[in-house]
């Protein structure tokens, strides 16, 4: 039993992993052909746009695609009528979509650089709505001794046990086999 | 077909052999089912830690064929 869901965000790309972080990188090669981290990241957020931008072209969709740096982190958004398809069922399409963005884009950069992808604002709101259910099953599991929520993409159960950690008396830990993987809270006693 | 256009598009970003990628299809019934070959050096990136790669594929590309009212599978050969 664990409260520690595996972190959706780490990257994991292990043709990358044996590559310095492109801070460090950028340190080394000579004056003439060096890379700052900065050009590294702009280059980034121009694959990301690539990719992005030819996938929804390869998958017949419409859409429109930006993408930004923040704290070092690329953040790229898709808005448009295409935005159903793009984020499906659980939002399991866009976290697809998002693990093949980072995984593109940290293979061109041979640096695990941070990659978030959100369409027209899903992960805001999913994100509330998660963390409002969450609440409302750790105060069942309080009362009822457990209590088991529908199955989650790990970006959503991550949140699900970040909720359950504020509160005292309950713990949660996560069961099944994805993609029917889901959180369980149980008071302590 | 799209979703053999997005099954394309993604592995071409993927692979370091991007001519060595080869995609074979059958039909069985409204089921697509993509048969993926790409160089022996290039299976890991297509399936990556835990086979999370392979599975963001199959999703996307389930996703890009249901646009078309089929099912599509991917497999990958080696």
């Amino acid at each position: 039993m664990s409260t520690n869901e595996m972190d959706p965000q780490t990257p994991e790309v292990e043709d990358v992993l044996s590559q310095p972080p492109a801070r460090e990188r950028a340190r080394d090669g000579d004056s003439e052909t060096e890379l700052s981290l900065q050009q590294v990241l702009e280059d980034a957020v121009e694959d990301s746009l690539d990719f992005i931008e030819g996938l929804l072209d390869a998958m017949d969709l419409d859409g429109e695609v930006a993408a930004e740096l923040r704290d070092d982190a690329i953040e790229v958004q898709i808005s448009g009528e295409s935005s159903g398809i793009l984020i499906g069922r659980h939002g399991r399409t866009l976290e697809a979509i998002q693990d093949l963005l980072r995984t593109a884009v940290q293979r061109q950069a041979q640096s695990r650089i941070r990659v978030t992808l959100d369409v027209e604002g899903y992960r805001d709101r999913r994100k509330e709505a998660v963390e409002n259910q969450a609440r409302e099953m750790a105060e069942r599991a309080l009362k009822e001794g457990e209590a088991e929520l529908p199955e989650m993409s790990a970006f959503e159960r991550k949140l699900v046990h970040d909720v359950v950690a504020t509160i005292e008396g309950v713990v949660s830990f996560s069961e099944g086999e994805e993609p029917r993987r889901r959180v369980i809270i149980q008071s302590e006693e | 077909m799209s979703s053999r256009a997005t099954l394309e598009f993604i592995v071409s970003y993927l692979v370091d052999q991007p001519d060595e990628v080869r995609i074979e299809e059958a039909e069985d019934g409204d089921t697509i089912i993509y048969d993926l070959i790409v160089h022996p050096d290039d299976i890991g990136k297509v399936i990556g830690r835990n086979g999370r790669t392979a599975r963001a594929i199959r999703t996307v590309v389930k996703a890009a064929a249901a646009r078309e009212d089929r099912n599509a599978l991917v497999e990958i050969v080696d």
